[in-house]
């Protein structure tokens, strides 16, 4: 929105470090509360995890993938996830903000709206949550998958990681985008990005190839993890792991536009 | 019991109006299932059985646990909702038991699951993934017995932690914990006999299993003549077990009942 850009890009990086800051200080108002929900969706997210790790122990190999080469992928889903709803939980919350009309008051500020609905929430029980599983198990899956800790692997580490927040984040702003046209996107945003997620649990290979191929070219959340991983774990070439990053980018550019298409219309229609 | 079947009535009629999140729930039901059976194929991979489990069992087993979660499906914070907005202060004073209510309406929903999302989902699946069907109509009888006795097993464990909302202010992080641990450990997502054996003799002496262990194993005909007999009996003694306990609560819960400003 160029009406908005008033603003250097500099001063929104402060805004943001500012907004973000008061957030986690009203969040540790309340200590306990959210050390407790944030050990719940940790607890919760173990399920799939320990059951992974149950299945292993029994038949070792699913699929050609050993437990620790299992974990590493499957973290970088939880670890992605923790990163990106940090940032993203008002893109994720957004259905509720304008039906409260919040999302009105967003746009009597001189601030690029996207930037307010971005900065003014943060998930913080969720991003510990995550991010705690998925650290754990990065940490204990790193050397049993055998991934050297070469420069070049810590690299490719962070671009995947990067890449994993835009594609994430690209599948949140398409749905909250599609809030200026109908009412109940939160539940496209359950099932394009919720419920697609449950299965990227697993290597991808043991679908359908219709559903190995929606995954890739059409809601590409395989690049979240599992292209990555088999690029870390060389099987496949590094540049796949390289693609995530590309992909995202793209993927969010095009929400991007989905979203300023929609702010149009929502503006244009009286308010 | 006419009033009772009232409430029944109309949660399945509300739960009717709801069509989006129907189809959402309906397609979240057949993507677990879906995730779970191709899970297990790719586990069982070229062998056709491991531990006496046939890989065919296993994609029933688990076409089937995915079912029973979508049947089993409650209202979790109606108790609390209740309890949060006051509103249980005047359901306590109309002539009807409070917990008779919440149990209609926790039927109420299941009829609806039961109906609307289970049977179809059912129907396309034994003809999708060719469902070992039970050897023969005492096999299905009695496993529909165990499947009501795992309802009341689980039914009384919600209760306990639904009336927790007497004492504490949030019990998100407390509902959301104790689900993770029933679906971990109740043989809904991994049976027993596939988990590390120091951990399943464990289990075996708990009562998670009986909700959805139990009945999938005498579906399956893993368990077999007088072990259903006292598989079902253990089910039904920690089902007195376990709602003994929630009506001890209940009745303290009562005594205790704490409203804003009263």
């Amino acid at each position: 929105m160029r009406t908005f850009s008033k603003h250097t890009p500099l001063e929104y990086i402060v805004l943001y470090g500012r907004f973000l800051s008061m957030i986690m200080r009203s969040r540790m108002q309340y200590k306990l509360d959210t050390l407790l929900t944030s050990a719940a969706v940790l607890i919760r997210e173990c399920v799939t995890v320990l059951t992974l790790y149950f299945m292993l122990n029994k038949f070792s190999v699913i699929n050609g993938w050993d437990l620790g080469q299992l974990l590493f992928m499957y973290s970088f889903v939880f670890l992605t996830y923790s990163l990106c709803i940090l940032v993203f939980t008002g893109v994720r919350d957004f259905e509720w903000a304008v039906h409260q009309g919040e999302f009105d008051a967003y746009l009597t500020k001189p601030l690029n709206p996207l930037f307010q609905v971005v900065s003014r929430k943060s998930d913080v029980m969720a991003m510990l949550g995550h991010g705690g599983l998925g650290l754990l198990m990065f940490v204990y899956s790193f050397r049993l998958a055998g991934v050297p800790a070469t420069g070049l692997n810590v690299l490719t580490i962070v671009m995947v990681l990067i890449g994993g927040i835009l594609i994430q984040g690209a599948l949140l702003l398409v749905p909250a985008s599609l809030t200026f046209w109908i009412t109940k996107s939160s539940e496209v945003q359950n099932v394009l990005f919720y419920q697609m997620r449950g299965f990227i649990a697993y290597p991808i290979s043991i679908y359908p190839k219709l559903v190995q191929w929606l995954l890739t070219y059409v809601i590409p959340l395989a690049f979240v993890n599992y292209y990555p991983a088999q690029s870390l774990l060389s099987r496949q070439s590094r540049g796949l792991a390289l693609l995530s990053p590309v992909i995202g980018v793209v993927l969010f550019g095009l929400a991007l536009l989905l979203w300023r298409a929609g702010l149009k219309r929502y503006k244009s229609t009286g308010h | 019991m006419r009033l009772y079947l009232e409430f029944v009535r109309r949660v399945f009629r509300r739960n009717a109006a709801y069509k989006v999140q129907y189809f959402t729930g309906l397609f979240n039901a057949l993507l677990g299932l879906f995730i779970g059976v191709a899970i297990w194929r790719a586990a069982y991979g070229g062998s056709d059985i491991i531990d006496g489990i046939g890989k065919q069992e296993m994609v029933t087993y688990a076409v089937l646990g995915v079912l029973m979660r979508t049947l089993l499906t409650m209202n979790e914070y109606l108790i609390d909702s209740k309890i949060r907005s006051g509103e249980i202060a005047v359901d306590l004073l109309k002539p009807y038991h409070f917990l008779g209510y919440v149990l209609s309406v926790i039927i109420g929903d299941m009829i609806f699951n039961l109906w609307t999302k289970v049977l179809p989902v059912l129907i396309v699946s034994i003809l999708v993934f060719h469902l070992t069907l039970p050897a023969d109509p005492t096999a299905a009888l009695l496993f529909l017995i165990s499947l009501v006795l795992g309802f009341l097993v689980l039914y009384g464990f919600n209760l306990i932690f639904w009336l927790s909302a007497f004492w504490f202010h949030q019990t998100w992080s407390i509902l959301t914990i104790k689900n993770a641990v029933i679906l971990l450990v109740s043989g809904a997502t991994i049976p027993l006999w596939f988990m590390p054996q120091s951990l399943a003799d464990i289990l075996a002496a708990l009562p998670f299993k009986d909700i959805y262990f139990t009945p999938l194993a005498i579906y399956l005909g893993q368990v077999s003549g007088n072990e259903i007999v006292k598989a079902l009996v253990v089910q039904a003694g920690w089902i007195i077990i376990l709602h003994g306990l929630a009506a001890l609560l209940w009745n303290r819960a009562q005594s205790k009942l704490v409203i804003q400003g009263g």
